[in-house]
Parts: C-alpha cells; structure tokens; sequence
C-alpha cells in the first residue's frame, strides 16, 4: 500500500450538549425579556407576558391537543401525498425528456397561485372536510420537492452514467442503483422545506373552513380578543412545523448516515 | 481475450448545426490479450476512438468488431470493462459494494467470474473492503474501479487515462500493477494516455494520433521484453523508442528546434 488513506470509520464528532444547550439558552433569554418588558409595560396589548401563554396553555391544553391531532394528520398526509406526487412527476421529467418543461411549468403555475384563494375555491368543488385540507397540504409542499427531485434525479456523474451503458443497466436499474440514490441528499433537502410548508398549508385550509383544527381554534382565540390563547395556537403551529423538520432531518441522519451532514461541511 | 479491428473509422459531432469532425478514416487492429496504448495531444479523438469501442458513442463512417461482433454485442454479453480518468465510484456504496455493482447489474455471479473478495485482493485492497470512496486517497479509488471493471471477466479492457489525476511515484507503482493484473486475466487491454513514457512501459504497440482532425499518423511497435521492469526504462533502448514517439508526436517542430 503505497498511498496513504484515512482508516475506516470516520473521525469523531465533538461533544453535542453546547449545540443543545446554547439555543435553549437563547430561547430562555428571549423569554425573560419579553416577561421583563411586559410587566414594565413597554409592550402592547396584543403580546402577551410567556407567563400569560403558560397559564393559557393550563386552561386550555385539552382544547389545543384536541384541535392539534387533525392539523397534524391534514399535514402529514398531505407531505406524503406530495412526496409522492413529486418523485412520480420528477420521474417522469427527468426520464422522458419532452416531459420536463410542461411539468416544471405546471408546476410554477400551480405554485404561483395563492392559496389563500384557491382554499375556497377548493372547498366549493370538494367540501370543507379532511380532503380539501389535505389537498391544500399537497399543494403547499409539492413544488420545492419537485425541483429538489428533479434537480436530484439529474446530478448523476456523466462517467458512471457511461458505465452503466457499458454494464447494458436496464432502465430500472439505472433508476433505482444509480438516479434514486443520487438524488436522494436533494429529496432531503427538499423535504425538510416541504415539511413545514404542509403544516402551514393545513393550517391554512382550517382557517377558511373546519370544525376541528388549530386554524380554526386560532380564528376563534383571534374573534373572542383571547390574547394569550391566540398565541398559544401560534405557538403550537411552530412546534408542530418544527417536529416535522426534525422528524425528516432524524430520517435523512437515519438514511444517509455519514451523507447526511455533507451539504452543511465536512464528510 | 478478443481481438479488436477498428476499419476505416470516422466520427463527426453536430456542434451548432455544424458537422465537426473528430476521427477521421482510422484502422487499427488490437490482437487478442495484447496491450496497447493511444497517445496524441488533447482534441486528437482518442477518447472518443476508446468510447467507440466501448458503443458509449456509434461511429459515422467504418465498422469496429470485437471478437469478429459489433461493440454492441460485446456490451450486452458484458464483455467490456472500462476504467474512466475519474475513479467514478458510487460514493454511497462501499469498496466491496462498488466492485460487486456490475455483477448485480448481470445478475450474479456467473460461471467462472471471480469473487468480489479475489478482486480486492488482485488490486491490493484487502483490509479496505467496507472502506467508502470518500476515505480512500485518489490511488486508492482507482484501484477500486479497475477491479470494477474486472467484475465480470471482460476481454477488453479499455482505460482512459487512468492515472492521469495521480502522482508520478503512484502512477509509476499503479502502471506495474495495471500489468501484473493485464497478465493475470488475459485480457485485451487498451490504454489512453498522453505520457509517452507510460505508452512506451506498458504497450506492445504504441499508436500515435494527431489532432484537428483526429486520425492515426504513426504506430511504434514495442518489442521490450515481459514482464516489464522499472529498470527499463533506464535503457537505451526504451529511450530510443520514446524518441520514435516523440518524433511522431512533434514531427517537424522537433527538427526546428535541433537546427536552432
């Protein structure tokens, strides 16, 4: 072995509580302030003190898990359908060719068109329950997890594409040993965008029309000049957006392994 | 173990609507289990000639066989191994994982293929076998992907510039080994190179090509004994071969530049 090499297994990692605690510091600063600057009085009576959400969170926290459990189904069901549909129409773009400009611009169009808009719309075509909520969850996500599919499906290196030609690959094989795994680090990308934009988008579609949701119990908290409550439901959409991109960040750690880190730096 | 005839090849590329030549009327013939190599200046159409064979591209004019059949058939029978300049591995699979790729994609191991494992040994990576690409140094990769390319036994062997991006002592190492293992399969081995000295080391035969257009200008033959030593290339006569190649390289300039 004339050459040197790094031994297997990879160097090792620097301890992980200052990457925990530091944020948490931060949040616990931010908090006190915003408590400090309430009770001076500096603030208006549209924020709330942390105190005041933490007692709404004591009366109220039925009510918010209640209304939590289907945003969270609409979403989730919502980013699986759009991953779906993203890796079937990437698919398509990237392996018939003619195929790729009147997907990617079915694409922007729908992407460009406010949902704000269409919400109702939608609703009127198929009914205020789970599907229009779920749909809008779809459309919320589906354009970043195309573009990064596509994007992905297409970043294969020109030699070992070469390769297998000269290994007489099928079509299939080519897809599934050499394009998906490829475009795999892209899709991880794209999905950890795409997660809480579903979020967003059920949320949304529960603002216009729902009997259940945090959207819903948001306009209500919002009509009856519940501060705190109102808050409370903002609060808790961040943490759900937020667990769906850690969720899918925990996934592509899971996945990719070593992969995973190589767009933030290192190996 | 097959023999290659290229007849009368020609390939043109569209490039603006324009046809641009890039080889124009070469014929060569490789024996079977020879090595040979292909030098001549960058735009001389000599990794082209090598993607031709490999039916990577069609020629426009001529015919090539390989074994007495179109390169296509070759292919399909899995009878071609190719090793690019880059080692072009997949970076997610490991060193064993990416030898056994080819055999996947045939199916499985096959009558007489060799064992992944004899592969790794055969390129001197025993130890590495669940290394990833990433931990290997550039050497190290390009030995992964010649036993890539031995995988499935193939009888012609086409390497295009292999160790072009590696370092003069590793390459020098890497070139003796390339040999011991060309004598070890039998295969037919054709190597792209622009190093004279490498072209002259390794081959029976050293074909030199000219650029704008491509085409054959001049062919060496190599008629140093086997196996090949490092000691060789401090004789005269390995000295005087390189001076032929030169010559065919440069042609006139090089005259100039003995008057001057």
């Amino acid at each position: 072995m004339a050459e040197a090499a790094a031994p297997p297994g990879g160097r090792g990692r620097p301890p992980r509580l200052a990457g925990i605690l530091a944020p948490l510091a931060v949040f616990a600063v931010l908090v006190a302030l915003m408590e400090g600057l309430k009770r001076a009085g500096v603030l208006p009576v549209t924020v709330p003190a942390p105190s005041e959400i933490a007692a709404a969170f004591g009366r109220a926290h039925g009510d918010l898990f209640y209304h939590m459990a289907p945003t969270v189904l609409s979403a989730a069901a919502g980013f699986v359908l759009a991953t779906l549909v993203a890796l079937a129409l990437a698919a398509l773009a990237v392996g018939w060719r003619p195929a790729e400009r009147p997907v990617m611009t079915l694409a922007i169009v729908i992407d460009s068109i406010p949902l704000i808009a269409l919400t109702p719309i939608l609703m009127v075509w198929v009914g205020n329950g789970l599907p229009a909520r779920i749909i809008i969850g779809t459309i919320a996500a589906l354009f970043p997890l195309l573009v990064g599919t596509v994007q992905g499906l297409k970043a294969v290196d020109r030699n070992v594409s070469e390769l297998f030609h000269i290994l007489a690959a099928t079509r299939w094989q080519r897809l599934r040993k050499l394009a998906f795994p490829t475009a795999l680090p892209f899709l991880f990308a794209a999905l950890k965008i795409a997660a809480p934009l579903s979020v967003l988008g059920a949320l949304l579609a529960e603002w216009v029309s729902a009997d259940r949701g945090l959207g819903i119990m948001m306009i209500y908290a919002l009509f009856s000049f519940d501060v705190p409550l109102t808050w409370l439901t903002i609060l808790a959409v961040c943490v759900v957006a937020t667990l769906a991109y850690g969720l899918v960040a925990l996934a592509e750690k899971l996945v990719l392994g070593e992969r995973a880190t190589s767009i933030v730096g290192g190996r | 173990m097959s023999e290659i005839v290229i007849d009368r090849v020609g390939k043109a590329f569209e490039i603006d609507g324009k046809s641009v030549p890039a080889l124009v009327d070469v014929s060569l013939r490789f024996e079977a289990g020879g090595f040979y190599a292909l030098i001549g200046p960058s735009g001389c159409g000599k990794s082209t000639l090598l993607r031709l064979i490999a039916d990577i591209l069609a020629p426009t004019d001529g015919v090539i066989t390989i074994g007495g059949q179109p390169p296509g058939v070759a292919r399909r029978q899995h009878e071609i191994g190719f090793v690019f300049q880059e080692a072009s591995l997949l970076p997610w699979r490991s060193v064993i994982d990416n030898i056994e790729l080819p055999l996947e994609i045939a199916g499985g191991p096959v009558g007489d293929r060799p064992r992944p494992e004899s592969l790794v040994r055969l390129v001197g990576l025993s130890g590495f076998e669940n290394a990833k690409p990433a931990q290997l140094s550039g050497g190290m990769q390009q030995r992964v992907s010649i036993a890539r390319a031995l995988a499935l036994r193939p009888k012609v062997l086409l390497l295009d510039e292999p160790f072009g991006a590696l370092d003069e002592i590793t390459r020098q190492r890497m070139n003796l080994e390339l040999l011991r293992i060309w004598q070890e399969t039998g295969t037919t081995a054709v190597l792209v190179t622009h190093t004279i000295g490498e072209a002259v080391f390794m081959a029976d035969a050293v074909h030199v090509l000219a650029a704008r257009p491509g085409r054959l200008v001049d062919t060496i033959e190599v008629d140093l004994p086997r196996p090949r030593r490092l000691a060789l290339m401090q004789t005269p006569e390995f000295n005087r071969l390189e001076n032929r190649v030169r010559a065919a390289l440069f042609g006139d300039e090089l005259a100039e530049t003995a008057d001057g």
